[in-house]
This record gives structure tokens, sequence and C-alpha cells, in this order.
């Protein structure tokens, strides 16, 4: 006994080594569980509430370039509303001609980013959680599109995966077509779909959310079509130029009731 | 209580510790926070930026033993895991790995030159970063030369400018 007790001393460094090594590796193949979950929203919350009131001094900073593009931003989409109203109205008028139901819109909360994890650009924490009723699974947007899930949250903060993700993957329709196709992010701006080799596509194609699967509302923005293979084969592979540009993400919104939603 | 007193009560080496994890913690905190601002995006949706933890535990690793190095790297790489949002355990594993180099590193006597540290920094940190984006990129559409030379090589180069500018400041 004494002669094994003498072993682990003298070898204690290595044995340190092994030990932390087999508690990260199983750490990393642990992340998906419920507790490594709730452990990771519980000190998102944390480090949430400490860079929150260090996000002050960039706010300050960044408020006049914010105000001269927010009211840019203003005035297009005070033109853009008139035009939609227009278009409501006359849809409107002819749901009530062909009777059709009204759509029940989603629930939308939004929020800032308040820190996120270089170098892959693969998550970003949110400052709304559980509280703000944020769950698991809910998509994460913005205007220009589809900016990833939330993956876990804590009370006040979530913690969203982005499309730039390498792991993430969202089935992804081509827009005016059945054409459908699991997306993942490629590199720089740039991400890639493969779809059936018979299917037609055209350079500038919108893809959307498909309607398929369970976690995203169908058309939501992801990207334009910039270039696809054209030898045929059995799936082509199409290479899509994102909308977001995720690394001046500021302001996202989540999607809180799509499962309720769709379940009706 | 009077100071004096605390230190008899409390055994100094709890003192240090207690210090070297408050210095790890702030270091976790301007890491994940402050040095959003010395980012660099020299490529869409690759941001670089120094690993400053990495830098303190590379000065505290050639001041301590081998295996201080090594449990410290893991506690900091699970704290900043933790508080960054990213995947559980993949910093733990990857300082842990060096800390554990460190303890071939000559200790801090020996390192008289500022090209000796950063030869030695580079390589530790080169294998560093290596190993973090090779484990983040299974499953991927990202191949190997553009994890060595976009990744990892950028990343170690900011880190190891960073780093002389503070082995610099210090040696004075």
């Amino acid at each position: 006994m004494e002669r094994v007790i003498k072993f682990f001393i003298v070898y204690k460094t290595i044995f340190a080594f092994l030990f932390c090594i087999v508690l990260s590796t199983s750490l990393i193949f642990s992340n998906q569980t419920e507790q490594v979950s709730i452990l990771r929203g519980k000190f998102a919350d944390f480090s949430s509430s400490i860079t929150q009131k260090l996000n002050w001094f960039s706010l300050v900073f960044s408020a006049l370039e914010d105000n001269e593009r927010l009211r840019l931003e203003n005035s297009r989409l005070s033109f853009e509303n008139t035009q939609f109203r227009e278009l409501k109205e006359a849809n409107d008028r002819l749901r009530e001609l062909l009777e059709f139901k009204k759509n029940v819109p989603y629930d939308f909360r939004t929020g800032q980013i308040v820190h996120w994890y270089p170098p892959f650009l693969s998550t970003v924490t949110i400052n709304l959680g559980q509280n703000d009723r944020i769950k698991k699974n809910d998509p994460v947007i913005t205007s220009d599109g589809l900016v990833g899930k939330i993956i876990t949250s804590g009370k006040n903060s979530a913690i969203c995966q982005l499309l730039t993700d390498g792991s993430f993957k969202v089935s992804a329709q081509i827009k005016n077509s059945d054409i459908i196709g699991f997306l993942q992010y490629k590199q720089d701006n740039y991400a890639v779909i493969d779809i059936r080799g018979s299917a037609t596509v055209d350079i500038g194609d919108t893809v959307v959310t498909s309607s398929h699967g369970n976690i995203y509302p169908f058309g939501i923005p992801i990207g334009t079509i910039i270039d696809f293979t054209r030898e045929p084969g059995l799936f082509k592979t199409v290479t899509v130029k994102l909308f977001v540009n995720y690394v001046r993400l500021r302001d996202v919104s989540v999607i809180t009731n799509v499962n309720s939603y769709e379940n009706k | 209580m009077n100071s004096a007193i605390l230190t008899k009560i409390i055994k100094p080496a709890y003192v240090k510790l207690l210090k070297w994890a408050l210095v790890f913690f702030l270091l976790i905190i301007a890491q994940i926070y402050v040095l959003n601002f010395f980012s660099l995006e020299f490529r869409p949706n690759t941001v670089v930026k120094p690993d400053i933890v990495l830098i303190f535990l590379f000065f505290f690793g050639i001041r301590y033993s081998q295996l201080t190095s090594t449990l410290t790297g893991f506690a900091s790489g699970f704290f900043l895991d933790a508080l960054g949002g990213g995947m559980l355990g993949l910093h733990a594993l990857t300082k842990t790995v060096a800390g554990f180099l460190m303890g071939y590193v000559p200790r801090t006597h020996k390192i008289h030159k500022i090209v000796q540290f950063c030869l030695l920094f580079f390589t530790i940190s080169i294998i560093h970063d290596m190993l973090y984006n090779a484990i983040y990129i299974i499953n991927t559409e990202l191949g190997f030369w553009r994890l060595l030379f976009v990744h990892s090589l950028s990343s170690t180069i900011y880190s190891v400018f960073i780093g002389s500018i503070i082995y610099y400041w210090l040696k004075r």
C-alpha cells in the first residue's frame, strides 16, 4: 500500500494531467445533457449580469453611429410600411372573400447581445431568459433573417447558437419551390446546402427556412444563392450568401411560441 | 480585524491562492468582454483576439511547478468556457494541455531575451490553438489549411505580440 501511495506521489503531475483531460473530455461530450445545460444557463446569468454593466460603456461610444443607422433604417421602413399596409388591406379583403381563417401572429421578444464567443462566432449570450419566456430551441432572428436558436437559458439570459457554428444545421427551402435540403455554414459569410441533383435553381434565388422540422417557422430568410455545382449527379451543392452580418449583431428577436402555434 | 492577525489565521499559501484566483478571474472577465474591443476581423465572420488568459498562464507556469500550472490551466479554462458561453470543457482541455507543456519550458530566471520568450510562447500557443480549433471543426466544412493559417496562426501571432509587450513591461 505504501508503494502504491509513493507511486502516486512521484507521478502526481501525470495523474493530475490525465484526470483533468478525462474530466474536460467528459464535459465536452456531456454538453447536450440537461444537467450541463442548466449549469450553463446559471453561468450565463452570472456572466451577463457583469457584462451588461460593462456594456454601458460600449453603448455610449456607439450611440452616434447607431443613431444615424437607425434614422436611415426608419426612413426606409416607414416607406415600406405604407406599401405593406396597402397590400395587407387588399390581402384581408381577398381572405374575407375566400373565408380564410386569420393567422395567429408569433410572439416576439427583442433583446441585445451581451457578449459573443470567438473565434468562430459560434454562440452569443443575450439578455433574455426564462423570465421572458425564452426556452431551448426558440428561433432567433433579426430583420435581415435567421440568426440561430436558443440552446440553453438561465433566468435572465440565454445562449444562442449561431448559424455560423459548424455543428448548426437547418432545414432550408428555395423560395417559391419545393426544393429542400440541410443548410450548413461553410466559411466567411457563406453556407452550403445539398439538394437533389435534378432540382433547378438560379443565381439570386432566396433560401428560407423550410416547412419541415419543428423548430423554425416557415419562410425566415437565410440567404441568396450565389453558386451551384453544374456537374450531373445525385446531389447538387448550392452556395448561399447569408443575409445576416453575424459580426455586427447587436439586437435580436426571439420567437417564443413557435411550437404552440404550429401544434394548433 | 487587523491584517496581521488575519495573515496569522489564514495561512500565507491560501492568501497566495486567493490572490491568484482573483487575478485569473479578472483576466477571464477581461478575455470575455474587454478584449472584444481589441478583436480584429480580417475575414467575414472570422475574428481574432489575443488569449490573455494563456499569456498569464505562461508567466504563471514558468514561475511555479508543472502540477500547479496544469491545475491552473484546467480551472481557468473551465471558467472561461462557463462564463463565455462556449462549449463547456473545450478550453479546460486545451489549457490543461498548455499548462502541462509549460512544465517543460525553462524557468523564469533562464528566459533572458524577448526572442526566447516569443519562440517558447509561440510553440505553446500554436499547440493550444490547433487543438482547440481541431476539436471545434469536427463535423464542419472547414479544411485543415484554413484551420492552421486563418484561425490558429492568426490568433497565435496576435497573442505572441501582446504577450511580448507584457513580457517587456514586466521585465523592466
